[in-house]
């Protein structure tokens, strides 16, 4: 090949080069303020575990005595209040590690990183429902909140598809969601896709909720920053529990349109995650014999929600499913398996729901007596 | 391995750096090597099977090639055919025959029991890209019978012009006339490197831009049509059309810029085919390769069109009803290709109708009546896609009905969606009948810079529009 054939075939990985290199501008702050909308501002939950586990560590440190519980699951979860489960396990500080959606390949992401710093563990709560286990659970973690080790470990890159979903021995993601997450960790314009409408809406003054035209005189920007600031905020004092702040109950009809919404989006049809039904089972594995109490909490839903699942035996199902594979495991010595449905117990009085999703921060009181049962507390 | 994927990437990246280093015969080697490595990313034991498939086909062409009345061209049908019809054919067969006798002996259940005890597995898997390679070598094998075949190919050659991993998977379907020749005169040549660079921006852009998005609003309607109003399921087919070709399109500019990134030219399977004024001129320009293979290897061998006129449509309506089998086990699909075959039979009265009332064919025909053949053309299309996408019989139907005589359903969000998306697929057609890129009196620097801007802008609309990818239609043939 002459020099100049050699020239030649240099130019395709140039242009490559440059639009690589183009690409990575669009990972500045300042630019990434104006791409990333303030409307998906719950994103940046995930992202700031890091800075509450960092807390964690340092809190740990400061006072080595006091036990440490950890609670994972979805937005649900992190309406928690920390002190009010202080004052049910005297001892015990608990970090909320929830986040919107949050899957439970993100679960076991946490419980894998804190068993391995041998923290005095008091408790894990883990949240499970079909919600987390579907194939879209997984979307907004993919955006770059593993650590890329152990997306990389945990990619089954053989997986095999079978009828029977519970039965898969997949060890982890599959290979198409390993590619999402490294795809948005190396091209910020497939993390922060240019969207007209998001850089418009983040240098626009927002309005005041229910008053239409009458300006917060804070821009989309600005309220994202002030946001970032809260949660940096909530990961200090309240150990990342964001307490939800809604106190009244939503009327009936509004919650069987959000119950139809939901299912309607996520679970019709019902398309459960391999990925999520292995970090499950991987999740016993790894609490197995640890003598580490491990809450396992189907989270309450407004009736019109758990009447929609129950049809169609989604839920049912699902929590068949579940308590075989925990029980199983439970003999296990040294392993202590909780199951609670607050639904199921005669203690659950309050039960008024903001949405078809989510309880009256009311009811927070009632629900978490029922959470902690009295064996854990001692 | 998907095109669109970042392995897929980081594959082609290590593998056109190396290919370019490595000089004469050795590529030959590398390439072969790295197509193998590409299909067993899909499957290691089929890529055995599909290389024991090549190493067999190969040894028996060279006989062929000696004497060409020999009896393996014969085994070597029925190697290839019996190949093809075990892995894509046997469970429709098998179904068939339990609908026929309604014995209880064909019931599936009973298959699954005897490969389970005799093999260890319980159902037959779907080759990857079977249909593609199976018509690959049986043409090449016919055409060494032939006499029209006359390269010899050791075994990298003919191993690589059947695994060359850009055109593997769901073609194009190359003819020995178009590779082999192209192995021995390997060059970097600026203006093929820069079209491969071009085509396979436009390639993303077609599938991951317009079909994938297309996918997400039409498949619902294909999956319950009952549930959707009767402008749902017409635009649910029209939307199909306009899947499929950016779908097939892009993947076919993405097989073709890679080879040319490589250094071998893959032949066009597309030539505007939404701008036909005919269901026949549709064929001569969607999925070239494979129409002119049918063409070839079974049209004119059953006589043509130079046969009595009735027997003119019946080679069209078995030719077609053949091809739509080829796309897959299922009556929909033959009745797609019978379908097609029924218009091409009309389309060929009508024709002879006009030849014997003096009408002169040759003309060219006023805008109106232009507009009109596309129209019709393009509508033909949609509507028998209702055939080629429904699971069933039944589907198809059901979407044909609500079509014409509306249903109660639901309207289908993103209708708009449809729209732009037909819109931008019969403008990525007219630009297949102009000049694109490269231009030849542009400069390096202009047409850098062009590929610079028009990957900057592909990157943009992938960030920005990709909706989570499904894989390509094709590749399930």
């Amino acid at each position: 090949m002459n020099e100049n054939s050699k020239i030649i075939i240099l130019y395709p990985l140039l242009l490559c080069l440059i639009l690589f290199l183009v690409d990575k501008l669009f990972f500045l702050p300042i630019v990434v303020e104006n791409t990333h909308s303030w409307k998906k501002i719950e994103r940046s939950f995930y992202d700031l575990k890091e800075d509450l586990f960092e807390v964690m560590l340092e809190n740990h440190q400061k006072n080595p005595d006091r036990k440490i519980g950890v609670i994972l699951g979805s937005s649900r979860s992190g309406e928690f209040d920390t002190k009010g489960i202080k004052e049910l396990l005297k001892n015990t500080d608990t970090y909320n590690f929830a986040a919107p959606f949050g899957p439970i390949s993100f679960q076991y992401y946490w419980m894998e990183k804190i068993i391995a710093k041998e923290l005095p563990i008091s408790y894990f709560m883990v949240e499970i429902d079909p919600l987390l286990f579907t194939k879209s659970a997984i979307t907004y973690s993919l955006n770059g909140s593993y650590d890329w080790r152990f997306v990389l470990n945990n990619t089954d890159y053989y997986r095999e598809n079978s009828i029977n979903v519970w039965e898969n021995e997949s060890i982890g993601f599959s290979v198409d969601e390993s590619e999402t997450f490294f795809l948005k960790k190396l091209f910020a314009l497939y993390k922060y896709p240019i969207d007209p409408g998001a850089i418009k809406a983040n240098n626009q003054e927002l309005e005041v909720g229910f008053f239409p035209g009458i300006s917060t005189g804070i821009t989309g920007k600005d309220h994202k920053r002030e946001f970032l600031e809260k949660i940096k905020v909530a990961n200090r004092q309240l150990l990342g529990a964001m307490p939800n702040e809604i106190k009244f109950a939503n009327a009936d009809f509004f919650l069987e349109k959000d119950a139809e919404n939901i299912y309607l989006t996520h679970m019709n049809p019902y398309r459960i995650s391999i990925t999520q039904i292995s970090f499950f089972k991987r999740m016993l594995t790894l609490m197995k014999g640890r003598n580490i109490p491990v809450i396992f909490y189907y989270p309450v839903v407004a009736p019109a929600l758990k009447v929609r699942m129950e049809r169609d035996g989604i839920l049912s199902e699902f929590q068949s499913k579940t308590m075989n594979l925990i029980s199983e495991t439970s003999r296990q010595d040294k392993t202590q398996f909780y199951v609670i449905d607050p639904s199921t117990s005669k203690d659950w009085t309050c039960k008024d729901f903001v949405d078809a999703l989510h309880l009256s921060g009311a009811c927070f009181p009632n629900l978490l007596p029922i959470l902690f049962p009295a064996s854990l507390r001692n | 391995m998907k095109f669109t994927s970042l392995s897929f990437l980081l594959f082609f990246l290590i593998v056109y750096i190396l290919n370019w280093m490595i000089k004469g015969k050795a590529r030959h080697l590398f390439l072969f090597l790295v197509s193998v490595l590409f299909y067993a990313a899909w499957s290691i034991p089929f890529a055995f099977h599909f290389l024991a498939i090549v190493v067999i086909n190969h040894l028996a062409n060279r006989r062929v090639q000696k004497n060409s009345k020999s009896i393996w061209f014969y085994f070597l049908l029925f190697i290839n055919l019996t190949n093809l019809f075990l892995f894509k054919y046997f469970y429709f067969f098998w179904d068939s025959l339990l609908y026929i006798t309604a014995s209880p002996l064909f019931e599936p259940e009973n298959i699954r029991h005897f490969l389970e005890s005799q093999f260890g597995f319980d159902s037959i898997t779907l080759p990857l890209a079977i249909s593609f390679y199976s018509f690959q070598m049986i043409a090449y094998s016919v055409d060494v019978k032939r006499g029209d075949a006359k390269e010899n190919p050791n075994f990298l050659k003919f191993a690589l012009f059947i695994f060359f991993f850009p055109q593997l998977v769901a073609g194009p379907i190359v003819r020995h006339g178009e590779f082999f020749y192209q192995l021995d005169q390997w060059k970097a040549n600026k203006h093929q490197l820069f079209e491969g660079v071009y085509l396979v921006f436009l390639g993303l852009l077609k599938k991951v831009v317009v079909a994938d998005n297309v996918s997400q609003v039409i498949d619902p309607v294909f999956f319950n049509p009952n549930g959707y109003d009767g402008v749902s399921n017409a635009l649910a087919l029209f939307g199909f059309s306009a899947r499929v070709y950016c779908d097939f399109s892009g993947y076919t500019d993405l097989a073709r810029g890679l080879g040319k990134l490589l250094g071998i030219d893959l032949p066009e399977n597309f030539k505007a085919p939404f701008l036909s004024k005919s269901v026949s001129e549709t064929w001569v320009r969607w999925h070239m390769t494979l129409a002119s293979w049918i063409r070839d290897y079974i049209y004119i061998p059953l006589g043509g069109s130079r046969v009595s006129e009735i027997r003119s449509y019946f080679n069209l309506l078995l030719t077609f009803s053949l091809a739509g089998i080829w796309h897959g086990a299922n009556v929909t699909f033959f009745l797609w290709g019978f379908s097609q075959g029924i218009f091409l039979s009309i389309e060929r009265k009508w024709q002879l109708y006009q030849k014997a009332k003096g009408v002169d064919l040759s003309l060219p025909l006023p805008w109106y009546r232009y507009l009109f053949g596309i129209i019709y053309a393009f509508s033909i299309f949609s509507l028998t896609t209702a055939f080629f996408n429904g699971s069933n019989v039944g589907i198809s139907i059901s979407m044909l009905t609500h079509t014409f005589l509306g249903n109660s359903g639901m309207r289908v969000p993103k209708l708009e969606l449809l729209f732009y998306s037909i819109l931008l697929t019969f403008l990525f057609n007219y630009l297949q009948l102009k000049e694109t890129f490269p231009r030849k009196q542009w400069s390096t620097l202009k047409s850098f810079s062009f590929l610079l801007c028009f990957g900057f802008f592909t990157f943009v609309l992938l960030g920005y529009l990709a909706p989570g990818g499904t894989e390509f239609i094709y590749f399930q043939f």
